[in-house]
């Protein structure tokens, strides 16, 4: 009994976390792509690369 | 300046309190499950629309001063009757929402500050301005003839207008300035409406509150709220009439919802599908829960689908009588069983040309559909709504969804979204067209946060804040960086006096015009110059859609043989990007009088009258 209790625990926990890990992994992949597509790929940032290049 | 600035608040304050005042009839159809504040909010939007109608009506007959100031007097007394009934109520309405977070309500403070301060300045732009082409330009022409006729030479000024009529009430109380001090209202309706639903949905009072601040920072929202843009009003029309609907009960509950639907019929033609939308969506709430059988829920559409048809009927049946077609310019269903006036077919095939080019966004197939959720956080500019939505609905929104699931109405508000988004994206995709969808996004995206925060992992804690943080400062740097000219020209005479002159057309042949006391009615040939600017009658034979206005005449040589019949004292010749100068060399019977870069005015000489 108290083995079977100990198992579906588990099972519950560790789904718990895997979605908490999705969760987890879903906004830090939205914030990841703000910063490379709206902040790397701004016009100010791409001019001052290119000027970093040339310099 | 401030003498404008106190005109227009006295006109929007005289405004809205004639709304709240038109708001009383369907005061007594609210669900008594409504709090105090939700029923002032939604009578004062109401009421809006409530009034709108009326001065529409009497506007087929007559469209003066005196007659507005007539209707509005009538509406304000009802409306402060009412406001003083209530001021206990409401008060402490407020008074228990005291303890609103300080950071959502400033950010709010903020966006609607802004908005008051840019009203201040002038509306200026060309044909491609939608305020400058037709949301101001039919109000004031209307104001001028004393009569509500859609414009033949513009045909997007026979759309529904519930907030043109509005807009034509304010310059004729509150001036030039009082149409756009009018989005500080309705803005904060939207914003309101949205907290509202928001608490519907189970979320607290300070959740509510940062809902309210996630929309208000949404810079395609902003965007279509503000600056005589009518899209946020609408998407509160929809979104009020979608809250009635899922607490309905009793049939005057639907009689409401169907008032809301036709407004939002009356205000925009995509609150048609929208309605079809709402419908099937509360058909399946009511049988999903029992609540009906499908009897009663065929007889509550029924309801819903035939109030909202008679509120929005005069705006359809107007355009249907003088246009030829209810919807004009007709869409493509439309167009072999309606004959439009001064729309040759041409117009029309080239009129939907430019909607599915313009409407097409990132393309319209499966994997679009799929990707829009991405797309419209990130590519927004694609969407004519540059600046976007922010992170928070793509990343907490979906996060929301799941874990409300088991609550009936976030179901159901999740399918309405969904159904709304899709008729977005087959019919045209301009951002602020889809502001209804962004509310109910924001509402998902702060359900998300606090599931996220209440998981007691830290991390999930702080990248849900990371994210309604750079949402909320990201929307508010876009949204403040969009307006900073027109702050500037609200503040700044001198800098208002150069945003003039560069962006007014052919602003020196229109001072000319309208300063000149012998000019009468003018004959403009050039069908792109943006006749709002001009403060006297008017004759365009061509419109910027291919309209054409004078039977039988297709060319500008041709107008100009009719002077005598058309009665007008001057003709405006401008050269633009589009057409060069119709008049070349000497022309008889006209006297150039006026000569300016790419501008020339005529008189028309008195012999030939």
């Amino acid at each position: 009994m108290f083995s079977e209790r100990m198992a579906m625990e588990n099972r519950s926990e560790g789904k718990r976390l895997s979605a908490s890990f999705l969760t987890q992994f879903w906004m830090a992949a939205v914030l990841l792509g703000f910063f490379v597509i709206r902040v790397l790929g701004s016009r100010t940032v791409q001019q001052l690369l290119i000027w970093w290049r040339t310099h | 300046m401030w003498v404008l600035a106190l005109k227009a608040s006295f006109g929007v304050v005289f405004l809205s309190l004639a709304a709240f005042g038109a708001g009383t009839s369907i005061a007594k159809l609210m669900p008594v499950s409504f709090c105090r504040l939700d029923c002032a909010v939604y009578q004062l939007l109401g009421g809006f629309g409530i009034l709108s109608l009326v001065l529409f009506l009497v506007g087929q007959i007559a469209f003066t001063h005196t007659l507005i100031e007539i209707v509005l007097t009538i509406a304000l007394i009802a409306g402060v009757k009412s406001l003083w009934h209530l001021r206990s109520e409401i008060a402490s309405s407020f008074i228990s929402r005291s303890h609103v977070p300080t950071l959502p309500l400033v950010i709010v403070l903020l966006t609607l500050s802004l908005t008051a301060v840019v009203s201040l300045s002038e509306i200026t732009g060309n044909y491609g301005n939608d305020a400058v082409a037709y949301h101001l330009l039919g109000p004031k022409v209307w104001l001028r003839n004393g009569i509500v006729r859609p414009l033949a030479d513009n045909c997007h000024t026979a759309f529904p207008q519930t907030m043109e009529t509005l807009y034509g009430a304010l310059l004729a109380i509150g001036e030039t300035r009082a149409p756009d001090l009018l989005s500080v209202v309705t803005f904060s309706l939207l914003l309101l409406v949205s907290s509202s639903l928001a608490r519907r949905c189970g979320l607290n009072v300070r959740e509510a509150w940062w809902v309210a601040a996630l929309v208000a920072t949404m810079p395609a929202v902003y965007a279509g709220s503000t600056r005589c843009f009518v899209d946020g009003v609408y998407a509160a029309f929809v979104l009020v009439a979608a809250r009635v609907a899922f607490d309905a009960a009793e049939s005057r509950h639907w009689v409401l919802c169907g008032v809301f639907g036709g407004l939002a019929m009356g205000t925009k033609y995509t609150g048609l599908l929208a309605l079809l939308a709402l419908v099937f969506c509360t058909v399946l709430m009511s049988i999903g829960q029992r609540r009906e059988n499908w009897q009663g829920a065929a007889r509550n559409s029924g309801i819903v689908i035939a109030i909202a048809g008679v509120i929005a009927a005069p705006y359809y049946i107007r355009n249907w009588i003088m246009l030829g077609c209810p919807i004009y310019p007709p869409p493509l269903a439309l167009v072999h069983f309606c004959s439009p006036r001064f729309l040759p077919p041409e117009a029309v095939a080239a009129f939907h040309t430019y909607i599915r080019q313009r409407g097409a966004g990132l393309g319209r197939g499966l994997t679009a559909f799929l990707l829009l959720p991405f797309n419209l956080t990130y590519h927004t500019s694609n969407f004519h709504g540059a600046g976007g939505i922010g992170l928070a609905p793509l990343a907490l929104g979906p996060l929301g969804m799941i874990s409300a699931l088991r609550n009936t109405l976030v179901r159901v508000m999740g399918i309405l979204g969904l159904l709304l988004l899709s008729m977005w994206f087959v019919t045209q995709q301009e951002s602020r067209f889809l502001i209804h969808v962004y509310v109910i996004g924001a509402v998902f995206s702060v359900i998300g946060w606090r599931h996220a925060a209440s998981s007691g992992q830290s991390t999930s804690r702080v990248l849900a804040g990371t994210i309604v943080a750079i949402s909320v400062f990201y929307g508010l740097f876009m949204v403040g960086r969009g307006r900073f000219e027109d702050v500037r020209a609200a503040i700044s005479p001198s800098f208002a006096l150069q945003k003039r002159l560069e962006e007014v057309p052919f602003l020196e042949g229109f001072k000319f015009l309208n300063n000149e006391s012998n000019v009468r009615k003018v004959l403009i040939l050039n069908p792109y110059v943006p006749s709002y600017y001009l403060d006297k009658t008017y004759i365009k034979p061509f419109g910027q859609w291919g309209e054409r206005t004078l039977p039988g005449i297709t060319t500008s040589p041709q107008a100009l043989e009719h002077l005598r019949e058309l009665n007008v004292s001057h003709v405006l010749d401008v050269a633009s990007a589009e057409l060069p100068f119709q008049i070349v060399g000497e022309k008889l019977g006209l006297t150039l009088v006026f000569e300016a870069r790419n501008q020339r005015v005529y008189q028309v000489n008195s012999a030939r009258m």
